[in-house]
């Protein structure tokens, strides 16, 4: 009677290798509660290394199988999702464990909490119903309210927790009520058969297309639905910010491009959702990078720039859905990827620097960091200068693919107004790299104090892993580009 | 009228009063009763609509359970009261204008939907059927809503024991 | 005979009701009871297309829809006393302690 068969459970085995990593690391803890918290690290690099190998080896095996009724599709576009999202989830649990250990709630449950929403991210880049998409949302999102209120004292993670709820919960709302019109309009909830609305009952189903783009958009947070994003970032334990800035931040895209191709990839709904998602992508840009200009705490400009990047990426789907192309959408995933181990980067030096009892946070509190410590300086300026987009680095080819293409497609003052952004955000990256170089503390009138506290070897690897990914896969993009690409056609395989 | 009509208006009279009355009163208790009405309503609705299986369900979870959530909340969170609208004009007009817009486009566009009058009855024991499709063509959503509620779990528990033990194992 | 217009005009003019209390009330609570009126809103939906339809997929999807809203709630109340613990206050404006 129950219809589950073994081709399913194998087929969406990268999920479920989180999911049950997860109730593992929670039975561990109650069985085992004195050893429980470096095991469960362990544990948690197992699954997430394994649900990575497990899709990378998909991927590029093409394996492309409809699973659980149709409800999820585990094709190359949602293992090339799986594998950047558990890459990056990779990174922010390397991150975490010195940080927890000197706030003293190392707790085996924030792993566990990170595994749930990383198999929740998993599926919503692989979800074909629309209430999948839905679940899986929550399933990503409940977690990441609870990983930001991850202290006690803290009255300002409390405070981000409280207000990336409020925010989330409310494009839920908006996420529902689109998917309850365009489930009545399609008399379907599955993807491909929305377009059999847009004829039957073409108000609902552009009233919901927009509800449930605008639900989307707060998830990414575009302007101008982008309040208090900045404020969680900021809020948040850093370890929980790497994971909000890198992962939360990819996951949505794929869903949101899923349903853009798809559910909404034929000419009468493109013409409606491109121009919008136009105005989107400029305000999001500029307004993300003009206010990144005027803030002194670096998690909250890496909250304004993680926006403006979100206009950047707008950019790249725009581009790819003109031109109807595979290549193009490969250098979105492309940008993705490299956007994960930038922000990992710059956020791992913040956690490096970290004590007991304060944070690391400000630009003024790098002021030295050069002579004191060349090598994470010089670890710094890297992610700063790729997230700048210079040459040679991922950084700048990560742009610079996503603005070719949108040339192409003839998105000619989009791709003005882009570079400008990216010229006026070098003002607020540099002044980071100013400060550690070019700045001591007789500046700033403080002794300038860097020593590790709590060392952590896997915060080290994870920050040389990030910086020779950016140098490494700047100039030898082509093997992660076929990737994208393989990902990328298989989307188009499926779209109208 | 008939006497289903005269039912429905009564049922969507007391969803929307409720709802408005939230939005008007000044005293968080009232206001839970308030969700509390309004909620009762919504269930009265799906009766009309043939899903007494759904309206049994809004009252156990939502009347019983998450009503019931809020009021164990107003009592750890002290005697709330509901802070003055807006501070600043412009917020309130924006929020105003933004949300009768989507009222006006929304009900514009419902008046435009032709469809056949509905509500006949599905034939059988829906409950059942509801139960079958659970398990067969929504099985996977039925797991994840699983996952989900064990989020919850750990979620809630975590922050009770932060608060208790200030995090220390 | 009720037709759809009339269910589904309830459902957008609660769904209206809840943006309303949410954009207005500062409250972490109210606004929690204005979320849970748009989900409410969705679910009429829900139910009166899976009426007109003539299945049942409208009110199985309903049901999730109520899962995830009890499984919000939970959470949130959670936050709130932990926020009230911390802060002394609910009200969402009045906790300013990240300039946003």
């Amino acid at each position: 009677m129950i219809s589950i068969t073994a081709a399913d459970l194998s087929g969406i085995s990268p999920a479920l290798h989180l999911a049950v990593a997860g109730i593992a690391i929670m039975l561990l803890d109650a069985l085992w509660p004195m050893r429980s918290k470096l095991l469960s690290v362990w544990i948690t690099l197992a699954a997430l290394g394994c649900s990575l190998t497990t899709s990378l080896h998909r991927l590029t095996a093409g394996v492309d199988v409809t699973l659980f009724n149709g409800a999820v599709r585990m094709d190359g576009y949602a293992h090339a999702f799986s594998a950047i999202i558990c890459l990056a989830s990779t990174l922010a649990v390397l991150s975490a464990p010195k940080y927890l250990r000197l706030r003293g709630v190392h707790l085996a449950e924030y792993y566990a909490l990170l595994l749930f929403s990383v198999c929740g991210m998993v599926l919503f880049a692989a979800a074909e119903e629309l209430i999948m998409l839905f679940l899986a949302l929550e399933t990503l999102s409940i977690p990441v309210y609870c990983l930001v209120g991850f202290t006690r004292t803290n009255v300002y993670s409390t405070e981000a927790s409280m207000k990336y709820f409020v925010i989330g919960a409310f494009a839920t709302g908006f996420l529902v009520y689109g998917i309850a019109l365009l489930y009545g309009a399609a008399g379907s909830g599955y993807l491909v058969d929305l377009r059999a609305g847009a004829a039957r009952a073409p108000g609902l189903f552009y009233a919901g297309m927009t509800l449930l783009l605008v639900g989307f958009l707060f998830k990414i947070g575009a302007v101008p639905f982008n309040m208090w994003t900045p404020d969680a970032y900021e809020g948040a334990p850093t370890p929980v910010t790497t994971f909000m800035a890198e992962a939360v931040k990819a996951a949505p895209f794929g869903g949101m491009i899923k349903v853009l191709f798809v559910g909404f990839g034929f000419d009468a709904a493109v013409g409606l959702w491109q121009p919008a998602l136009v105005v989107i992508a400029v305000l999001t840009m500029t307004v993300g990078n003009l206010t990144a200009l005027v803030q002194t705490d670096v998690k909250r400009m890496m909250g304004y720039s993680s926006i403006a990047h979100s206009g950047y990426i707008l950019v790249g789907i725009l581009a790819a859905s003109k031109l109807q192309s595979a290549d193009a959408l490969a250098a979105v995933l492309y940008y993705l990827f490299v956007y994960v181990l930038m922000n990992a980067g710059a956020f791992g030096i913040l956690i490096l620097f970290s004590h007991k009892d304060k944070d690391t946070n400000a630009v003024e509190d790098l002021t030295g960091l050069a002579r004191e410590r060349p090598w994470a300086a010089a670890l710094m300026a890297v992610y700063m200068l790729s997230l700048t987009g210079l040459p040679p680095l991922a950084g700048f080819f990560g742009k610079f693919y996503i603005f070719s293409y949108a040339v192409k497609a003839g998105y000619v003052p989009l791709v003005i107004i882009a570079i400008l952004n990216s010229v006026v955000s070098a003002y607020y990256y540099l002044k980071v790299i100013v400060a550690m170089y070019f700045r001591g503390p007789e500046d700033t009138g403080r002794a300038a104090v860097f020593h590790y506290e709590g060392y952590s070897v896997f915060l080290l690897a994870m920050l040389w892993f990030t910086a020779w990914g950016i140098l490494y896969y700047g100039i030898h993009s082509e093997p992660q580009l076929a990737l994208a690409r393989l990902a990328a056609s298989s989307l188009f395989a499926t779209a109208p | 009228m008939s006497a289903e009509k005269v039912a429905f208006f009564i049922l969507s009279g007391l969803t929307l009063g409720g709802g408005l009355a939230i939005l008007f009163s000044v005293r968080l208790m009232r206001a839970v009763v308030y969700l509390l009405v309004s909620l009762f309503g919504v269930a009265g609705l799906y009766i009309l609509l043939n899903a007494e299986f759904l309206a049994a369900l809004q009252v156990l979870i939502y009347i019983g359970g998450i009503t019931i959530l809020m009021v164990f909340g107003l009592m750890l969170t002290g005697p709330g009261q509901f802070v003055n609208p807006a501070e600043s004009r412009l917020k309130a007009v924006a929020a105003g204008v933004s949300s009768l817009t989507t009222a006006i486009v929304l009900l514009l566009i419902v008046k435009k939907t032709k469809w056949p009058a509905g509500t006949q009855a599905l034939a059988g024991d829906t409950t059942a059927e509801i139960g079958r499709l659970l398990l067969t063509d929504h099985v996977f959503a039925f797991e994840i809503a699983s996952v989900l509620l064990l989020v919850v779990l750990v979620g809630v528990a975590l922050f009770v024991r932060l608060a208790r033990d200030g995090g220390k194992p | 005979m009720i037709t759809l217009q009339e269910y589904l005009s309830v459902g957008a003019l609660l769904f209206t009701v809840g943006l309303l209390i949410v954009l207005f009330r500062q409250n972490a609570i109210s606004i929690l009871m204005g979320i849970e009126l748009m989900l409410n809103a969705a679910n009429i939906n829900f139910v009166a297309f899976s009426n007109a339809l003539g299945g049942l997929t409208g009110q199985v999807l309903a049901i999730f829809v109520v899962v995830a809203a009890a499984a919000e709630a939970a959470v949130a109340i959670a936050i709130i006393v932990l926020l009230y613990q911390n802060l002394g206050t609910v009200d969402v404006e009045k906790a300013r302690n990240l300039n946003g």
